[in-house]
């Protein structure tokens, strides 16, 4: 049962064994897992529900809808970092580009040396993933939904010989709208809304929409429930009070909303980590003009990422969104917006994911909201550069004659000799244009409750009966898209509470 | 008319609106009134704390001028061409809180815009007519139609050629692969 904040007439007192703060990608896995074995659960959604119907390409009626802040989150730093995520019953697995990957074993291997998460293996992590992927539908896309960039960008890949894969994507029968961002409107990418949501509706759960959680409760060192506020979904305003008294409480709000509120109801900091070690695989990216028309927009996008470098920290894919978005980050406005933006058909857009070398942090603004705090380093810096010179290099082999850069003063190289420019031009880290959809770390898990929030199943270490499954769990920068990963480890979690019950549900 | 801009705010925005509104002779839609509606929507859908910092944005941009074009006259009395000139410094401002300030704001003035029925269809951007195209009704059916029937050609003969997977190998590995397969 969805319930959301109209239907709501009066404040609001529930009961429930588990309360699941959040509907994203870890909120909706633990929540189906645990309700679908008879547990009585809630989930408390900040987010309005929306469904499919409701979805259209129109970024200015999306975007306020679907997104956290209408998409002006931002982390600030030098340069400041373009955040988005989701903020509607399914969170970002609703907005983001479907992209499905398992963590890579260095990775684990990180996990293991660095913070002693010795059981999680490949091996004991691939039930998990398994079961995830079979609920969401993993599969690469088929050669109908592909458009012609993608074909463009294979073929340069390949012609460098840099290793190019296909993208594992959570959809059925993808027929290649490219609107993944703004909500899919045939739910053939399968989101936490139409997968995790109903089967954990199917099985008796409640699901609170627009529900902004102020408080998690806590008696003696042990969580009992959560104070909060029915908000109206327009003016996001306070309407009722929300009082839930909870066996458990599960915290699923992303690496960035989690901290805040653990840090508001001053709950799991004994470590002074909760904040910090924030990571968020911060992107890059350009614009190749072509001669010839592509209509990149026509057809799934990211179907594709190059992994040559993925050990060197870059990861990259084409990217298909809408005009909107594109013109944002072209030069100008006025007569040269419109003139860059006739060449729409003609631009392919590619983009770079850059590994985390650096930590920022996360800190709680005295009337509550987080604020993200992070600057690049000089290797990061490095990188994006090189992400650019590869990507441009990728865009010529394809036959581009021009590409427009994220910079301030270099805006555009005319060939392959021009690449070197982005190295000689002196481009300082404050004129990088950069932005990112990922963040983890700021409540790591850690087997030395010293340096973590949580341990190796998401329970924090100085509080009973309060677990932290989201983002914020995951202790390492990932290189590749998380959200598999997120739910998998969820899953996980839940599966560690349902073998324990006397332990957690008493 | 505007539920979320007060009246000084609304003119600032009418004014950037009609600075930064991408247009060309010949081509000049009248998308004002939808760009004003959009920028109030936003404005009403962003958190308490930017309700409150978008608007002095506004106010240092409206009055900035006196700071940073030694101009007594603010912003949206400024001549259009003076306008023109006084962005354009923000844009090319050494100072970066200057050029994410009016970065933000471009992006409030250009989302509606673009998302403005005669200029997606003045770009070629015809979702419509490709969504109608590929669109199957059932969602266990697969595509029928290929987005982009050369790039589906060259990706099925990729398959046959089983150059076209998920390659189990490890970056760096990406010759290796190559070669094996040629």
């Amino acid at each position: 049962m969805i319930i959301t904040g109209d239907q709501v007439s009066k404040d609001l007192e529930e009961k429930c064994q588990v309360l699941i703060i959040g509907s994203g990608a870890a909120g909706g896995a633990i929540g189906a897992e645990l309700s679908e074995a008879g547990v009585d659960v809630i989930i408390l959604e900040e987010g309005g529900h929306y469904t499919s119907k409701d979805f259209v390409p129109d970024p200015s009626k999306m975007i306020p809808m679907l997104y956290r802040d209408a998409g002006t989150s931002v982390i600030m730093g030098s340069p400041s970092i373009i955040f988005s995520e989701g903020c509607c019953v399914g969170g970002s697995t609703v907005i983001n580009g479907g992209m499905c990957w398992r963590v890579p074993e260095k990775i684990l291997k990180r996990w293991n040396l660095e913070f002693g998460l010795s059981d999680i293996t490949p091996k004991e992590l691939e039930p998990y993933y398994r079961k995830v992927e079979k609920i969401i539908n993993v599969a690469p896309q088929s050669p109908e939904s592909l458009s012609k960039a993608e074909m463009m960008f294979h073929r340069a890949t390949t012609k460098l010989g840099y290793l190019i894969r296909r993208n594992q994507r959570n959809q059925l029968n993808c027929t290649g709208e490219g609107l993944c961002v703004f909500g899919c409107p045939t739910d053939r990418k399968r989101s936490v809304l139409v997968t995790y949501v109903p089967k954990a509706m199917q099985a008796g759960a409640r699901l609170y929409a627009d529900c902004r959680v102020t408080k998690i409760t806590s008696e003696h060192g042990r969580a009992t429930g959560i104070e909060g506020q029915i908000i109206d979904r327009k003016t996001k305003k306070k309407k009722h009070k929300v009082r839930i008294k909870a066996q458990l409480v599960i915290v699923a709000c992303g690496a960035i909303q989690t901290p805040a509120l653990l840090l508001g109801s001053k709950l799991g900091n004994s470590s002074k980590q909760v904040g910090k070690n924030f990571l968020c695989h911060p992107n890059v990216k350009i614009v190749g003009i072509f001669d010839q028309q592509i209509n990149y927009w026509a057809g799934v996008h990211q179907a594709h990422q190059v992994h040559e470098f993925l050990e060197e920290g870059m990861l990259f894919a084409l990217g298909g969104v809408h005009p909107s978005l594109v013109s944002l980050s072209l030069p100008g406005f006025g007569r040269q917006s419109i003139e860059l933006m006739e060449l729409w058909n003609h631009m392919v857009v590619a983009g770079a994911l850059i590994d985390d070398t650096t930590y920022g942090k996360v800190i709680r603004l005295p009337w509550g909201p987080p604020l993200a705090l992070y600057q690049i380093d000089d290797i990061e810096y490095e990188r994006m550069l090189r992400a650019i010179a590869l990507m441009s290099e990728i865009m010529f082999t394809a036959g581009a004659r021009k590409v427009l850069l994220p910079f301030f003063h270099l805006q555009e190289l005319n060939g392959m000799d021009d690449i070197k420019k982005v190295f000689s031009s002196g481009i300082k880290k404050a004129e990088i244009e950069t932005l990112t959809v990922h963040a983890f770390g700021t409540t790591r898990m850690c087997a030395d409750p010293n340096r973590g929030v949580v341990n190796q199943w998401g329970e924090v270490n100085d509080c009973s009966k309060l677990f932290v499954v989201d983002g914020g769990t995951i202790p390492t920068s990932l290189g590749v898209n998380p959200q598999e990963t997120i739910m998998a480890l969820a899953t996980r979690s839940g599966v560690h509470i349902l073998e324990n019950k006397n332990k957690y549900l008493s | 008319m505007s539920q979320n801009l007060s009246r000084g705010t609304e003119r600032i925005i009418k004014a950037l609106i009609e600075t930064l509104k991408p247009r060309k002779p010949g081509f000049d839609p009248a998308a004002e009134e939808f760009m004003l509606q959009v920028a109030d929507d936003f404005l009403g859908a962003l958190p308490s704390h930017m309700k409150i910092l978008f608007p002095l944005g506004l106010r240092l941009l409206e009055y900035g001028t006196l700071i940073f074009a030694f101009s007594p006259i603010p912003f949206s009395r400024m001549s259009l061409s003076k306008r023109e000139q006084y962005i354009k410094g923000w844009m090319d401002s050494k100072i970066p809180l200057r050029r994410d300030l009016i970065k933000g704001m471009k992006a409030i003035a250009l989302t509606g815009y673009y998302a403005f029925p005669e200029v997606m269809n003045h770009i070629g951007y015809n979702l419509e007519e490709h969504l109608k195209r590929i669109n199957v009704v059932d969602l266990n059916t697969p595509p029928a139609v290929a987005c982009d029937a050369e790039a589906a050609k060259y990706f099925r003969e990729m398959d046959k050629l089983g150059k076209w997977g998920i390659v189990d190998g490890l970056p760096g590995k990406a010759k290796k692969y190559f070669e094996e397969r040629e």
